[in-house]
């Protein structure tokens, strides 16, 4: 007896293999870049201004790295930049929590027209506050200094709409329990809130960590 | 004393101080009156007390609730709202950044109409919103309709399809830029061994754009189908499995079934693009600097420049109002579009 596979078999075992296919070239397509990036820096000059162009270098050139090392003051600037996205994030983490827990918990005036102002905002381009910024940071006196990129960088309306929309789904009986027992506001915020939201913090974390690591205007603005 | 000045400030109506008299003294009052904030939902909480004494307990919740938003209201109003309205009225002034502004009503704005440099630059901007959003949001639900299937591996191709998003714009701009090279560039490379046409790129001033969306597209493929890559996953399997036993293909229940259920997904990866991109400034400053012969000079290049580098910050804020319009009406536009497209 033969064994003869169902039409539906070939079809689907067909459309995986094309998947696969597609999905590497995409792949290689997407990471091509990253390739070229490595195979330069491991390229001397001679190489790297030939035609036409190689993928692999034939005399790898690990010099480049000694080279990079020294030429410019790279500790510094790491370090520039682990000081920026520190500050930033602890910031944002105290306001944005703060203001969170304010929006999705408690009942204030004025608090549906607040909202919408303040998710309004969002749509305002960088460059429309980006003078009046310059100016408030030069009128603190805080030119040339880290605290000009951090202070701007802490207020974040999309981070507070995102740890707003979290805390909204934190079961509301855990607070009523606390609040009866007494618990203040301040506690409730502390102890249930914010002890029940990390993976919500962390997600904030890792947002600003992209977003301020790779600034270019806002630091070339404030210079 | 100032603690409770705020709270008379920020209560509701005065019974507060009535509050403060009567109830705080009965420690059960305070514990029935907690429990009570907490099971209603009503704002204020008004309990009568005898006859005509009211208390207000909600006073409390008002209180707090401005002291958690302090931080970000100072910070707002400090760094959105007053800059906003500095820069409309910079914006109606002449302004070098130094001396002090010099009021001219909309002269800018008329300025603006009839400056070629402005309108070019608009026109760019255009040419890259529509080089760059839908072509790459079709990319992205392609893409994303790949990474949902059920194969082995599939975790390694979103990570490879993620990892541009991940990555500094700055960084990978001067790759790219590297990489469209004329003579010594990767692209042009494959193109000549392929025995095709190998375009100038960056270099000319036709193929300067499209290098430049290309680079763009595949920079925000990754975040935009993993957006859309959510919306695919949240379609229940029921819809098809319906259509399967209907006898649906596999194209028709793309067109059918995911196409119109990730409409949502597919608003937000619009819009998102739309925004975005009217705001570009990173690659183009990197990689173009605007040229050659103004090519690639967008509105947030040229804002940047009148700004830092002539020094016209009046005409620069009138620019940006001007982007902050088209953003604005755009936003607007695309919610009341995607809301009618209601399935």
């Amino acid at each position: 007896m033969q064994v003869r596979l169902a039409p539906g078999v070939i079809k689907k075992v067909s459309v995986k293999i094309i998947t696969h296919l597609l999905l590497i070239i995409g792949s290689i397509l997407m990471l091509i870049p990253f390739l070229w990036m490595i195979s330069s820096s491991l390229k001397n000059h001679a190489e790297l201004f030939a035609v036409p162009p190689t993928f692999f270098p034939k005399h790898v050139a690990w010099e480049n790295y000694v080279y990079m090392f020294s030429s410019a003051p790279w500790g510094l600037y790491f370090f520039n930049t682990v000081v920026i996205t520190v500050f930033t994030i602890l910031g944002q983490i105290f306001t944005c929590s703060m203001g969170a827990y304010a929006f999705a918990r408690l009942r204030f005036r004025f608090k549906n027209v607040l909202f919408i102002i303040y998710l309004g905002t969002m749509m305002i381009p960088f460059q429309v506050v980006m003078i009046p910024q310059f100016k408030i940071i030069k009128a603190m006196n805080l030119i040339d200094t880290l605290s000009s990129l951090i202070l701007p960088g802490i207020f974040n309306t999309f981070g507070t709409f995102l740890l707003r929309q979290f805390f909204l789904t934190i079961p509301k009986e855990l607070e009523e329990a606390a609040r009866i027992d007494g618990c203040s506001y301040p506690r409730v915020y502390w102890e249930i809130i914010m002890k029940n939201s990390k993976p919500a913090l962390m997600t904030l974390v890792i947002f600003t960590f992209m977003g301020v690591r790779a600034t270019l205007k806002c630091p070339e603005t404030a210079k | 004393m100032l603690k409770i000045a705020c709270r008379v400030l920020f209560s509701p109506n005065k019974s507060v101080r009535t509050w403060k008299h009567n109830a705080c003294s009965s420690a059960i009052m305070k514990r029935t009156a907690n429990i009570l904030a907490a099971r209603e939902s009503v704002h204020p909480v008004l309990i009568k007390m005898g006859r005509k004494r009211k208390i207000s307990l909600a006073s409390n919740e008002n209180f707090w609730a401005y002291v958690f938003l302090a931080p970000i209201i100072i910070g707002f109003l400090a760094f959105t709202i007053f800059p906003v309205i500095m820069s409309f009225y910079y914006g109606l002034t002449s302004y070098d950044g130094i001396t002090s502004p010099k009021f001219v009503g909309i002269g800018n704005y008329i300025e603006l109409a009839s400056d070629e440099n402005f309108l070019k630059s608009l026109w760019n901007t255009v040419y890259f919103t529509l080089g760059t959003v839908p072509v790459g949001a079709f990319l992205a639900l392609i893409v994303a309709v790949g990474l949902n299937a059920k194969i082995h591996f599939v975790n390694l191709y979103r990570t490879a399809f993620f990892i541009p998003v991940v990555v500094s714009t700055v960084a990978v701009s001067m790759v790219w830029q590297w990489m469209y090279n004329q003579d010594y560039g990767l692209i042009n490379l494959f193109l000549g061994k392929l025995g095709l046409y190998q375009p100038p790129w960056l270099a000319s001033t036709s193929w300067s754009m499209p290098s430049v969306i290309i680079m763009s597209i595949w920079k925000g493929l990754g975040f935009n189908a993993v957006i859309l890559l959510a919306g695919i996953q949240g379609i229940s399997p029921s819809l098809y499995e319906a259509a399967e036993i209907d006898g649906a293909s596999g194209i028709q229940k793309f067109w059918h079934i995911t196409v119109p259920m990730i409409h949502e997904c597919m608003a937000f990866v619009l819009i998102n693009g739309l925004i975005g991109s009217f705001q570009t400034f990173d690659q183009i400053y990197v990689m173009t600097n605007g040229g050659p012969a103004q090519s690639t000079q967008v509105i947030s290049w040229l804002i940047y420049m009148n700004a830092f580098r002539y020094f016209k910050q009046g005409y620069a804020s009138a620019m940006a109002y001007i982007l902050f319009l088209i953003i604005f009406i755009a936003s607007i536009l695309q919610l009341h579009l995607s809301e009618k497209k209601n399935y």
